[in-house]
C-alpha cells in the first residue's frame, strides 16, 4: 500500500518531529511514504479568516501537487477537514478542478482515521505509560466526526492508563488568525482548558492536531505545569 | 437602536470581561449548568435528529413565504379583535406603541420579556414620554433596578451572583438583605403583584405567532407573561416578522425543542396561546390588542445570502455552548443579541460598520451548530461575513496584505520556503513585533523544517 | 394504550414537574381529596359550575366570591396532556382563565376522559381557540438567580392536581 504525506505548514515549520513519526508509524505498517514535494499550506488560515480567493489559490495548488488515487494521510484533523469538506465548495462543480477537489476529499484521510479504519492499527499492541489525556479537536470531532479513532489507538498502549479530561471537546482557544486577534481570550481558553487536564492527574496530554497542541503546551507551561504534550503519532511511534 | 451599541469595542470589552472574575465564575456556572441540562432533557426524548429537521423544514417554509404567511396571521388576528400594526424600524415601532398608550393615558405599563423590545429601545423611549416602565421577569426586573442591559436572552440577569442580587434588592427596595434565591423571587412576587393589578397596559413580545388562527405564543415560567397579556385592560405585543409558524400543528414540534434547548426542562411553566381581544361570554382576554409586526431589517436579510439566520428561535442554546461567550459574557458583544446567534444577526440587522470586530468572535469550533435546534449552519454564516467584512474594506490592512502575499506564497513553493527561512532567521524580532501574546505562544521554528528531511 | 396506562403517564409527568398528582375513583374520595388539599384556614375560590366542582368543595367553609381573594382557586380544567403532564385551561364557558393565575394555590379537578396522549392530538383538537389558552405543567418558577430553582413566583407557588375517573 502506497499513500501519500501531507505534512501540513505547522508541522513543517515547528513540529517535524510529528512527520517524523508519521513516517516512521506508517513505514511500521508497511506502507509506502510519498511526500510529493512542492506542498506548502491547505490554505485553512486564509479560508477561515475569510480569504476566500486566497484559499482557493492554496487549494488549487494542493490539488497540482496531491494527483492520482493513493490516499492522502495527514497528522492534522482541522487540514483533513479542510480537504475533506471546503475545497469541492471552493470550485465550480462541473469543472475539471470541482472534479479534482472531489476526488482528494474521498481519498484524504487525517492519521488516526487511516490507522483505524485502514491499517487497524489499535487491533496491535504498542508500548506506554503513565497517564495520559486526550483533546479532542474541534475539526476533527464535529467536522470529520473521529470520535472513537483515537481513543482506540490510546487504549492500545499497554501500560498507559487513559484518563479522560472534563470537556474534553471544548475548544482549546487557537481558532486560526483567532488567537492572534483576540488573544485574551484565546489564553484565557487555553487556561482552562490546562486546567482540566491537570484535573486529570495525567502526565501526558495527546491529541491529533499541533496547532490545538501547541496552544496547550503554552498554556500548561502559564499555569506552571510539568505536564507533557506530545501528538498521538509520537506516542504509537515511540511504542512500537 | 437601543442603548449605545459598542460591538467595535469587542475586544476591549472582552479583556474587561476576562478580568472580572465575578463574572467568569457567573458564566462558567451558567454554562456549565446549562450544558448538562440540556444534555439531559435530549438523551430523554427519541429522534432528537428528525426532530430538528422537521424544525428546520417548517421554519424555511415560513422564511419562503413570509409576506403571505404575514398576511393570513394579520388577517386571522384582526378577526379575532386584534389591531395588527406592521413597523418598518425601530423608530416607527417606538413611536407607534408610545401613541397608543399617549391616546390611552396610559401612566404605568408593566411589561413581560421582549429581546426585540431590547433592540428598538422601547423603555427608553416610553420613559421619555412619561410612562413608568416595570419589567416584570424577575431578571428583567434585577436588571432594570441596575441600570443595566441583558446578557443572555433567556436569563437577563446571569451574570450577577445571588450576593449582587441581594445586596441590589436590600439597597433599592428597603428589604433586609439575603442571597437565598428563594427569598428573593418571594421579595420580587409581593413588589410585582402591586404592578400588575395596577398597570394600565400590559407589553409583551411573543415566542411565535401563529398564521392560521392569529394567535400569539408565549412560552414562560414565572407567570408574569400570563398576567401582562391577560390582567392590564389594554395589552400591546410586539415580535419580529419571522416569528411567524403556519399552523397550530406546527406548535408540538417547538414546545418539544425550545424549552429543552432553553434550559434543559421539558415544558414551561406555562404556554400561553392568545387569540384576538375578549369575547362576548368570556372573563379573560384583554380588551384591546395590538399586536406591533417588527420588520426592523428583515426583508433585507430575508432577500439575501444569509436568510437562514432568520430561522432563529431565540433558544440561548448555541451562547451556552460557545467557549467565546462562557468567557466573555453577553455585554461584551455591545448590543442586543450575544454569543453566536448574537455575532450574526446584529451585525447583518446594523451593518457591518458597527459589528466588524464581532465577526472575528468566534474559533469556528462548531458547538453552535451541534446544538441549534433548527440547524442554522452558524460557522458558514461567520464565515461569509467575514468574507464580506473583507470585501467591504473592514479588515486590518496588515492582515490584507499578509494574506495576498500568503495567497502567492502557498502557489510558490520557492518563495513559500524562503519566506519559512526568513520568518526563521527573524523570529525573535516577529516575536517582538506581535507580541508575547501571538508568536510568543508559538515555539521556535525548527533549523530543518519537515519538507527538507524527506526524499 | 388503556385510559388508565395514560392517566399513570400524566401523573408522572406532571410530578416531575413539580405538581401534586393525586387520582379518584367516586365523589366521596374527590370530596375527602379536595379537603386533605386545601390547607386549614386557606379561602378558596370555585366557579362551582360543574359537577365535580360542586362536589370538590361540599365540605369547605372558607368560600370566597372572587379569584382575587382567594388563597386557593378548585376547578374543573379543560383538558389535560399525557405526554407532558399539563393542564390546559381556556376562556371557554364564561371561566376566568386568571384563576388559575393570580391564587397561589391551584387545584385543578381533571376528569380523565379529558386527558390527551399528546400535544399532536390536543393541538388537533383546538380548531377555533377562544381568546385565552394556558397549557400549564407544574407550579410557576424562575432560575433567573444563578440558575438556581426558586419554585412560586408570579403564578401560583402550588398547583395540585385531581384526576378524577368515574
Amino acid at each position: 500500500m502506497r499513500v501519500q504525506l501531507f505534512g501540513t505548514c505547522m508541522v513543517d515549520s515547528f513540529f517535524p518531529e510529528v512527520g517524523d513519526a508519521t513516517v516512521r508509524l506508517l513505514k511500521h505498517f508497511g506502507v509506502e511514504v510519498v511526500f510529493p514535494h512542492g506542498q506548502t499550506c491547505c490554505g485553512q488560515p486564509a479560508f477561515n479568516a475569510g480569504y476566500r480567493d486566497e484559499a482557493r489559490g492554496a487549494a488549487e495548488h494542493f490539488l497540482s501537487v496531491f494527483t492520482g488515487d493513493d490516499p492522502i494521510v495527514t497528522p492534522s484533523g482541522s487540514c483533513a477537514a479542510m480537504v475533506k469538506h471546503h475545497y469541492p465548495g471552493l470550485f465550480q462543480g462541473d469543472s475539471p478542478l470541482g472534479e479534482k477537489a472531489r476526488g482528494a476529499a474521498a481519498r484524504v484521510f487525517e492519521m488516526s482515521q487511516f490507522l483505524v479504519q485502514v491499517l487497524r492499527a489499535h487491533e496491535r499492541v504498542f508500548v506506554g505509560s503513565g497517564k495520559i489525556t486526550y483533546h479532542s479537536s474541534c475539526h476533527l470531532t464535529r467536522t470529520l466526526g473521529v470520535r472513537e479513532e483515537p481513543l482506540l489507538l490510546i487504549s492500545a498502549l499497554s501500560g498507559a492508563e487513559f484518563v479522560p479530561m472534563p470537556d474534553a471537546t471544548r475548544c482549546c482557544g487557537f481558532g486560526g488568525m483567532f488567537m492572534a486577534k483576540l488573544p485574551e481570550i484565546s489564553c484565557a481558553l487555553a487556561d482552562e482548558k490546562a486546567d482540566s487536564i491537570m484535573a486529570t492527574g495525567a502526565d501526558t496530554v495527546t491529541g491529533c492536531d499541533s496547532a490545538c497542541l501547541m496552544t496547550i503546551a503554552d498554556g500548561l507551561k502559564r499555569r506552571g505545569s510539568d505536564v507533557k504534550v506530545k501528538h498521538l503519532v509520537q506516542l504509537l511511534a515511540e511504542g512500537v | 437602536m437601543s442603548e449605545e451599541q459598542t460591538s467595535l469595542n469587542f475586544r476591549a470589552n472582552s479583556a474587561a470581561s476576562i478580568a472580572d472574575l465575578s463574572l467568569r465564575a457567573a458564566m462558567k456556572n451558567a454554562t456549565d449548568t446549562f450544558g448538562t441540562r440540556r444534555t439531559a432533557a435530549f438523551s430523554a426524548i427519541p429522534d432528537v435528529e428528525a426532530l430538528r429537521d422537521k424544525a428546520s423544514a417548517i421554519r424555511m417554509s415560513v422564511l419562503d413565504n413570509l409576506p403571505a404567511y404575514l398576511e393570513e396571521f394579520a388577517s386571522n388576528a384582526t378577526s379575532a379583535g386584534a389591531t395588527v400594526h406592521r413597523a418598518h424600524d425601530a423608530k416607527s415601532a417606538r413611536e407607534l406603541i408610545g401613541a397608543i398608550l399617549k391616546e390611552r393615558g396610559v401612566k404605568m405599563a408593566a411589561k413581560g420579556k421582549s429581546m426585540v423590545s431590547e433592540e428598538i429601545g422601547l423603555n427608553a423611549h416610553l420613559e421619555a414620554a412619561g410612562v413608568e416602565v416595570v419589567e416584570t421577569d424577575l431578571g428583567e426586573y434585577i436588571i432594570q433596578l441596575e441600570g443595566e442591559t441583558p446578557s443572555h436572552i433567556i436569563v437577563p440577569a446571569i451574570h450577577k451572583n445571588r450576593q449582587q442580587v441581594g445586596r441590589l434588592f436590600a439597597d433599592r427596595l428597603g428589604v433586609p438583605y439575603s442571597e437565598d434565591p428563594q427569598v428573593l423571587t418571594k421579595v420580587a412576587r409581593k413588589v410585582m403583584r402591586e404592578k400588575f393589578l395596577a398597570a394600565d397596559a400590559g407589553i409583551s413580545g411573543a415566542n411565535f405567532a401563529i398564521a392560521e388562527s392569529g394567535s400569539l405564543v408565549l412560552f414562560t415560567n414565572e407567570g408574569n407573561g400570563r398576567m401582562v397579556t391577560s390582567v392590564p385592560p389594554l395589552h400591546i405585543a410586539i415580535l419580529s416578522v419571522e416569528k411567524i409558524l403556519p399552523k397550530l400543528d406546527d406548535l408540538p414540534t417547538f414546545i418539544r425543542l425550545l424549552p429543552r434547548s432553553a434550559t434543559g426542562q421539558a415544558i414551561t411553566s406555562y404556554l400561553s396561546l392568545i387569540t384576538g381581544t375578549r369575547k362576548e361570554g368570556e372573563a379573560t382576554g384583554a380588551q384591546e390588542l395590538h399586536i406591533v409586526l417588527l420588520d426592523n431589517g428583515r426583508s433585507e436579510m430575508l432577500a439575501g445570502g444569509s436568510r437562514e439566520m432568520l430561522k432563529c428561535i431565540r433558544c440561548g442554546a448555541c451562547m451556552n455552548v460557545c467557549p467565546v461567550y462562557r468567557t466573555v459574557g453577553g455585554h461584551a458583544y455591545g448590543w442586543t443579541y450575544p454569543g453566536p446567534m448574537g455575532m450574526v444577526l446584529t451585525t447583518l440587522l446594523t451593518g457591518m460598520e458597527k459589528s466588524y470586530p464581532l465577526v472575528d468572535a468566534s474559533t469556528l469550533c462548531g458547538a453552535c451548530v451541534d446544538v441549534c435546534p433548527v440547524r442554522i449552519p452558524l460557522v458558514e454564516l461567520i464565515l461569509k461575513l467575514r468574507e464580506r467584512r473583507n470585501k467591504e474594506g473592514f479588515s486590518d490592512v496588515r492582515e490584507r496584505l499578509g494574506m495576498r502575499f500568503l495567497g502567492y506564497a502557498v502557489k510558490n513553493p520557492a518563495v513559500f520556503f524562503w519566506m519559512e527561512r526568513v520568518s526563521r532567521l527573524f523570529w525573535p524580532l516577529i516575536q517582538k513585533i506581535s507580541g508575547k501574546n501571538v508568536a510568543g505562544r508559538l515555539p521556535d521554528p525548527s533549523p530543518r523544517p519537515f519538507h527538507r528531511r524527506m526524499p | 394504550m388503556s385510559r388508565q396506562e395514560l392517566v399513570a403517564i400524566f401523573m408522572e409527568k406532571a410530578a416531575l414537574a413539580a405538581a401534586g398528582a393525586v387520582q379518584v375513583t367516586d365523589s366521596e374520595a374527590l370530596t375527602g381529596a379536595v379537603r386533605l388539599l386545601v390547607h386549614e384556614g386557606k379561602t378558596v375560590y370555585c366557579p362551582a359550575i360543574t359537577g365535580l366542582e360542586q362536589a370538590a368543595v361540599r365540605d369547605l367553609a372558607t368560600r370566597v366570591e372572587t379569584y382575587g381573594e382567594a388563597d386557593v382557586t378548585v376547578e374543573e380544567v379543560l383538558a389535560g396532556i399525557a405526554e407532558t403532564g399539563s393542564i390546559v385551561c381556556a376562556s371557554v364557558e364564561g371561566r376566568a382563565v386568571q384563576a388559575s393565575l393570580l391564587p397561589s394555590h391551584h387545584v385543578a379537578l381533571l376528569p380523565a376522559g379529558k386527558i390527551y396522549a399528546t400535544l399532536e392530538d390536543f393541538f388537533a383538537s383546538l380548531k377555533a381557540p377562544p381568546t385565552n389558552v394556558a397549557i400549564i405543567t407544574g407550579p410557576s418558577r424562575t432560575a433567573d438567580i444563578e440558575l438556581t430553582l426558586a419554585i412560586g413566583v408570579h403564578g401560583p407557588e402550588r398547583l395540585d392536581v385531581v384526576v378524577t375517573s368515574f
